[in-house]
């Protein structure tokens, strides 16, 4: 008997051991198809709709309608700036990021708001962009979205309603100025028309105290297409944090609102409850400042507000404080979570769940246990990855829970522990990242809100496709990235519904602690995907295993994508071992700047020795390099020229010759580490000759006519130090290459050329240069001209006035001449090559110096054990 | 069909079913991964998949990282092995000696086993880094520091590191294959006049012959083993001689090229058999002799 019950269970072993793989559920098993159809309503461009909330087959949302001010007030505006001491809005400085309100387009009109013309003076998240880009020259953070900026119909302008009780002085003022002719357009104030009576941004806001800024609350009626204006609230710098519908439609809202005195640079926050009725008249208002443990009015934000079914509300405020309260405002309790949080919602069962932060910077959730006021365990499934990005979204009757990530929406089930894929963002035409709150429908779709590729705010319904089957058919091409940015998703949204035969899927690698390393274990492992963002990859290494395609053949057969298609000198610098791996849609170049007086018989390179005796050759304390000190210095001698040390025929190093001993103790002169305290700018520096060299990122001819100023227009960019030729390098973006073993390269190649070739492919992004010809030249008459003209997209274009600054320092940016361009080129045309990515043989050698610099170890020990290991690292690669 | 067929048809049925699951696995850890190993080495790279023969050996013989490592590998083995054969069984031997606190010894010799690899590693870093424990001493005698794991001794602290990991199995080994040897036959020496030297040479020496073998044998393949231990002290690339052919497979590994870690595997493995058998051979004779 126990010999049979042993059989049967040995047999059971192997037919689960032999069917395991194939036979269990796979997360992606119950995934579907959805279309998205734009709920069709128009925002200004400042009117960015929040809370949005669904309640029934109604969508409730609201938006913010900034005060139209007259001409008048951004002279005064300016007049007050200059007599403070600060810059014009056109220049500008860390001190005015904050506190100068910033003038943007006229928004788009709203079919509720005929007649009314807007103007903002809220330093919008594009505004502050803005203003970094002066200071950082355009490099800014790549993962900033940029909102779009839509022109109002022209001839559309008529005097606000709100203009009507302001004084009849500024009315006139502001119609002698024909301004609200042209309010369409960025008016920036004339300091010489501004009203010399006042003296504090007090005076200014008391003089304008007249224009409100509106906070309106929309019902949109999905069934019958239609949104109607349900309250309208005067909000002065003020935010609705939470909302609430009610089941008889009255409203009640968190309201929080701030003063902020630019004299003293003090705050103040008051939060209030406030319930309106069905007509939308104020009923009742609580402050609810004193519920708050530790309630500090300079610095108090909340995050989150949700509403439990009985009204009350759960607010998560502060970094890491949630706190029920009744639903008269009246607090229940308030907790401390372990970490930072990041959001809340109330799951299908009635249970606070909140989300938080782990070291690593992924989510962890977790359920708020109301009688013992602690934070449970984290939840089982969704709190597993090391890296997850997950994010909780609100409404969930029919799941758990719902979570998304930049790739798909997923339902949890708290029974299993599990959760589900439902439906990936891109397959429903949406960029992942750009998708805010989700609700589920009652026929199993969506109601979504989203930003569109412009940074424009939409709402949108998520349908499930009827003929999942067909939209399943399509072959497959994977797209492996450590990233996949907005722009590039985009991108395959676009190649997606174009291609009626494949579909790009995105393998995203971002989670990974080695992107590189586990793309590299995939395609051992036979995962290959088809087409690879090289960004962070080892493109020498791969290129050399064959894992890159060469696109030569596809360039030749291609009527559009060939040699002459980019622009001059670039694809030389990109190649290896005369091959095409990959492609990029935008590159800049990265050199060192100097003197031109002192370095003009370097302009075609130069070497170490030659940087070692020029910087000799200066007085003591001189700085070779912004942030002088021996780790920098090393890199920058020597990240670029590694090679020089190596003979990849022979197998032999040099790394114990006297050139590299040279410049270790070279490197070893300067300090351990720079010393940020006693640092002066980079201008003042180079004026006063105490600094030699500044790391040059050029992505336009902006930054040409920055180094000019900074180098007083004697600058030479001399390169990086090589012993081969010149030391400047590409440094690519939005870079693919494709699988030599892909199934699907002809397709494969089609993506590619879609990206290259797109619309936005003449504009210069975050900073960089388009890799076309044709864009670049556009981009270089753009940036060239000293006349207003209308490009070929029918855009008008403004000859270039802007300026790079700070302190005392400034730089005016203008319309680039033609030795600034031809600069420009000969950069690109110099190029030596594609900027290497650290690789293993750089960070032993890294780890190496830095025991010589740190005086643990003699110049000959170090040279002796880095000859060694370099002698057996090159001989395995050789 | 009689039922003394049945019977062994079904008898058979039954071994096949419990010794199915053991042999899936053992043909799917083992057997399937060393022919795709062969498979591998056969190729231009894991991409384009193109037969190449033979020629990624003929390039990987010449390959001087490879030479150096297998040589390395090589002198390392020659070295730790006879050591700790020796040494364990002169412990063994000692033990064996109605020495006081022999308990406690043991205990000590055998501990090292129970330490996980990370603590060892980490005592052994503390011990003999750049400003580790020796390195005080040597300070405090007014010597220079040394950075011992990256200096031609490292080859030395290896060894040691090798020897204090293994030394305590195999002693137990020896220990037990001390106890097998009968008695009486040594009794039987003794009368006869034998002589220690002789007793062992003679006796105790046959009889250890197959504990010999497979300590060997053991020590031998705890010997490629060592690279763990080595990696984790020194990274990838150390410095010296302590670079062996595993290092080489790993950074094959890291680099992508599979065919090099495919053939210097196959290499490996066909050098392990060859030596293996000729170990085999060795015990053979002398544990025929002891049957006799």
């Amino acid at each position: 008997m126990l010999k049979k019950v042993a059989l049967l269970l040995c047999t059971a072993l192997c037919v689960t051991s032999l069917t395991g793989c194939g036979g269990s559920k796979k997360e992606t098993d119950g995934i579907k198809y959805y279309s998205l159809e734009e709920i069709n309503l128009s925002f200004g461009v400042d009117e960015y709709p929040s809370n949005p909330m669904l309640v029934g087959n109604d969508l409730y949302y609201v938006t913010t309608v900034y005060p139209d001010y007259p001409h008048k007030y951004y002279d005064d505006m300016a007049m007050l700036d200059q007599k403070l001491g600060g810059t014009d809005s056109g220049i500008s400085d860390d001190s005015n990021i904050e506190d100068t309100p910033v003038v943007t387009e006229e928004p788009a009109k709203d079919d509720s708001e005929e007649g009314k013309d807007k103007a903002t003076t809220e330093p919008s998240d594009d505004d502050l962009i803005g203003d970094m880009d002066d200071v950082f020259g355009d490099d800014k953070p790549e993962n900033i979205a940029e909102p779009a900026v839509t022109d109002a119909p022209e001839g559309d302008a008529a005097p606000a309603d709100d203009a009507e009780a302001v004084d009849d002085a500024v009315v006139d003022d502001a119609v002698s100025d024909g301004s609200t002719e042209d309010n369409a357009k960025t008016y920036d104030g004339d300091p010489s028309k501004g009203d010399p009576g006042i003296n504090t941004y007090d005076d200014l806001n008391k003089k304008y105290s007249d224009y409100k800024t509106k906070m309106i609350l929309w019902k949109y009626n999905m069934e019958k297409q239609k949104s109607d204006s349900v309250l309208e609230t005067e909000m002065e710098n003020g935010n609705i944090d939470g909302m609430n519908i009610e089941d008889d439609g009255s409203i009640t809202l968190v309201e929080r609102l701030y003063e902020y005195d630019m004299a003293t640079s003090e705050s103040k926050t008051e939060v209030e409850l406030v319930n309106y009725g069905t007509d939308g008249t104020e009923k009742s208002k609580t402050s609810l400042n004193d519920q708050f443990k530790d309630f500090d009015s300079d610095t108090f934000c909340i995050n989150n507000v949700i509403f439990d079914k009985d009204g009350g509300m759960i607010v998560s405020y502060g970094e890491k404080s949630i706190c029920k309260l009744d639903k008269n405002g009246k607090s229940e309790w308030d907790i401390t979570a372990d970490n930072y949080l990041d959001g809340i919602v109330i799951d299908r069962n009635s249970d606070i769940i909140i989300s938080y932060y782990n070291d690593d910077g992924g989510a962890i959730f977790a359920k708020v246990d109301c009688n013992k006021k602690a934070v449970g365990d984290p939840i089982k499934g969704i709190s597993d990855d090391k890296k997850s990005s997950y994010s909780m979204l609100s409404g969930n009757p029919d799941y758990d829970l719902l979570l998304k990530d930049g790739n798909s929406l997923f339902s949890y089930d708290e029974k299993t522990s599990t959760k589900a894929e439902m439906l990936k963002w891109i397959d429903c035409g949406l960029v992942g990242n750009m998708v805010d709150k989700i609700f589920p429908l009652k026929d199993g779709g969506f109601v979504c809100s989203y930003s569109d590729s412009d940074g424009n705010s939409k709402f949108g319904i998520l349908k499930e496709s009827e003929n999942q089957s067909v939209a399943a058919s399509k072959q497959v091409i994977t797209m492996a990235s450590a990233y996949v940015d907005s722009m590039a998703q985009q991108k395959i949204i676009e190649f997606n519904k174009k291609s009626d035969k494949y579909k790009i899927e995105c393998k995203n690698y971002e989670n990974e602690d080695d992107p590189s390393a586990k793309l590299a274990s995939d395609i051992v492992a036979g995962n290959i995907p088809d087409i690879i963002d090289v960004s962070g990859v080892d493109i020498n290494n791969f290129a050399a295993k064959g894992i890159f395609e060469d696109l030569s053949s596809y360039m030749e057969k291609d009527d559009k994508i060939k040699d002459n298609y980019f622009v001059d000198g670039l694809l030389d610098a990109t190649k290896i071992d005369g091959k095409q791996y990959f492609l990029m849609k935008y590159f800049n170049i990265i050199t060192l700047a100097g003197k031109a007086s002192e370095l003009g018989k370097y302009k075609d390179g130069w070497t170490v020795k030659d940087v070692i005796d020029y910087y000799n050759s200066k007085p003591k304390g001189t700085q070779l390099l912004e942030g002088d000190c021996k780790d920098n210095v090393f890199n920058t001698l020597f990240s670029n020229e590694i090679n020089s040390y190596i003979n990849w025929e022979t197998g032999e190093v040099s790394f114990n010759g006297e050139a590299f001993k040279n410049m270790l103790d070279f490197c070893n002169g300067f300090p351990q580490e720079y010393n940020y305290d006693d640092a002066q700018d980079t201008h003042t520096l180079i004026k006063d000759n105490k600094l030699l060299l500044s790391a040059a990122y050029i992505g336009s001819t902006e930054e040409i006519q920055v180094y000019k100023g900074l180098f007083n227009n004697d600058v030479e960019y001399v390169g990086y130090p090589t012993s081969d030729g010149y030391g400047s390098y590409i440094s690519p973006n939005m870079s693919y290459a494709i699988s030599s073993s892909s199934k699907h390269k002809d397709a494969a190649w089609e993506f590619i050329k879609s990206i290259m070739t797109s619309e936005d492919a003449t504009n210069d992004h975050m900073g960089m240069m388009p890799v076309s010809s044709a864009a670049f030249e556009e981009m270089v008459k753009r940036d060239s001209t000293k006349e207003s003209y209308t490009d070929d997209l029918g855009n008008k274009v403004e000859p270039r006035t802007s300026s790079y600054g700070y302190g005392d320092y400034e730089v005016n940016i203008g319309p680039a001449t033609d030795d600034e361009i031809q600069t420009l080129r000969d950069l690109i045309k110099k190029s030596s090559g594609v900027l290497i990515n650290s690789n293993s043989a750089m960070t032993m050698i890294t780890e190496e110096v830095d025991k010589f610099f740190a005086g643990d170890k003699k110049l000959e020990e170090i040279v002796d054990v880095l000859q060694d290991k370099m002698v057996k690292y090159v001989n395995e690669n050789k | 069909m009689d039922i003394q067929q049945k019977k062994k048809v079904k008898k058979r049925l039954k071994s096949v079913a419990f010794l199915t699951p053991s042999g899936l696995g053992v043909l799917t850890f083992f057997v399937i991964p060393f022919f795709v190993v062969i498979y591998f080495s056969l190729l231009d790279n894991p991409i384009q998949k193109n037969f190449v023969g033979i020629s990624n050996y003929g390039e990987l013989i010449s390959n001087v990282a490879f030479q150096n490592a297998a040589m390395n590998t090589l002198v390392f083995s020659v070295i730790a092995v006879p050591m700790a054969v020796l040494l364990s069984m002169l412990l063994a031997m000692l033990l064996e000696c109605n020495l006081p606190g022999k308990s406690r010894f043991r205990t000590v010799f055998l501990s090292p086993l129970m330490v996980p690899v990370a603590s060892v590693i980490l005592v052994w870093q503390v011990m003999f880094s750049m400003n580790g424990a020796l390195n005080e001493i040597v300070r405090f005698w007014g010597g220079t520091p040394v950075d011992w794991l990256d200096s031609k001794y490292n080859q030395l602290i290896v060894l040691s590191l090798f020897l204090w990991k293994n030394l305590g199995y195999n002693m137990i080994l020896f220990m037990s294959g001390l106890a097998n040897i009968p008695d009486d036959l040594i009794e039987v020496a003794k009368l006869e006049g034998a002589g220690s030297w002789k007793i062992f040479w003679r006796i105790k020496m046959r009889y250890l012959s197959p504990t010999i073998f497979f300590v060997a044998i053991l020590s031998l393949i705890n010997s490629f083993k060592i690279f763990r231990e080595v990696y984790l002290l020194t990274g990838g690339y150390p410095y010296g001689n302590i670079y062996y052919l595993q290092h080489f497979m790993n950074n094959q590994f890291e680099n992508l090229d599979y065919q090099k870690l495919s053939t210097a595997a196959v290499i490996m493995c066909v050098v392990m058999i060859i030596i293996i058998g000729i170990l085999f051979l060795i015990e053979n004779k002398f544990g025929k002799e002891v049957e006799e």
